[in-house]
């Protein structure tokens, strides 16, 4: 992560940007794998390590279903109740990132029950966090305003 | 249009948004990717704070994401708790950033922290102390965003921007 904050240049049709030291340069490459991850199952949160950096995240489990590795900008249960993160309504496993940006929600996986949803999500976002391309495209392609 | 031009263009558009170059490294950074720069040194050209919802706005006079203009706006928010040290558990400091806080909006107390909510998200970021629960309440949300404009002791450079990482 030093290189990319020291030097970084961005390039968009005949355009380019290079930053200098005094540029902060968050770069988020779904196409990198993680190190390492982590998870706290207890307080549905996760992280995984890359070679710049951490990210991290939270996870929750509600009864709506998705499209996997897809995202949605809110997420609601069949009740209406806007997701918030640790949520323990159903057995469909969602996960955002939360640091350094703020992604949407990204659908990861159908449990069979809610327990089992609610002991493995923190778990399976962190670790396809770290192993899988395309569950990153979906967390870090989902970032912005 | 030549054949070359065709799939040159075509490449373009299915492939590739930006290049980076880190010392010797090139990446070829596709449009599934996240990028954000941000300048240092330059303040908010305007910032809004709602001390009601503890929410503040600073918007910037360049894009954080290269070539958008739409994003040139950091969303932030504040709380004032009873929590005085940082991620060392050492007496915190202005601009000392602690990890391991969770805001809730049911906090209470006299001591103001700031962080970015998003699109980039910091740490919590200790700004001070107030002589009340109702001083915090009422200023700690307006302390925290002209603190980041104005940069008043590092506070945005060597504090909310190093607690992104």
């Amino acid at each position: 992560m030093a290189g990319l904050i020291a030097m970084f240049c961005a390039s968009a049709g005949a355009t380019t940007m290079c930053a200098t030291d005094d540029t902060l340069a968050i770069v988020l490459d779904p196409v990198i794998s993680g190190i390492s991850s982590t998870y706290n199952s207890d307080l549905f949160e996760w992280s995984a390590t890359f070679s710049y950096g951490t990210v991290w995240g939270i996870a929750t489990c509600v009864d709506t279903s998705g499209q996997m590795n897809s995202s949605v900008e809110e997420l609601r249960d069949s009740n209406g109740e806007i997701a918030t993160g640790g949520e323990r309504t159903g057995k469909y496993c969602w996960c955002k990132m939360t640091h350094p940006a703020v992604s949407r929600w990204v659908f990861r996986v159908a449990y069979a029950s809610v327990a089992a949803c609610g002991s493995g999500c923190a778990d399976n976002c962190g670790f396809r966090g770290r192993a899988e391309s395309g569950f990153r495209s979906g967390l870090f392609g989902s970032v912005g305003n | 249009m030549g054949e070359y031009m065709k799939k040159t263009i075509s490449l373009s558009i299915l492939l590739t948004l930006f290049y980076a170059g880190a010392y010797a490294a090139t990446t070829c950074i596709h449009n599934r990717t996240a990028v954000f720069t941000i300048k240092k040194s330059e303040n908010p050209t305007s910032v809004s704070s709602n001390t009601a919802e503890k929410t503040f706005t600073l918007r910037f006079g360049y894009d954080l994401v290269p070539n958008n203009s739409s994003q040139r706006t950091l969303n932030g928010t504040a709380t004032c708790n009873e929590i005085t040290t940082n991620t060392a558990e050492i007496t915190a400091a202005p601009g000392d950033a602690n990890v391991y806080l969770r805001a809730s909006s049911a906090d209470i107390g006299t001591q103001c922290w700031c962080s970015l909510s998003g699109p980039v998200t910091s740490w919590w970021v200790y700004y001070g102390a107030f002589d009340s629960e109702d001083a915090c309440d009422a200023g700690c949300t307006s302390a925290c965003a002209t603190a980041i404009k104005d940069n008043t002791n590092n506070f945005r450079t060597n504090g909310i921007y190093l607690a992104i990482w």
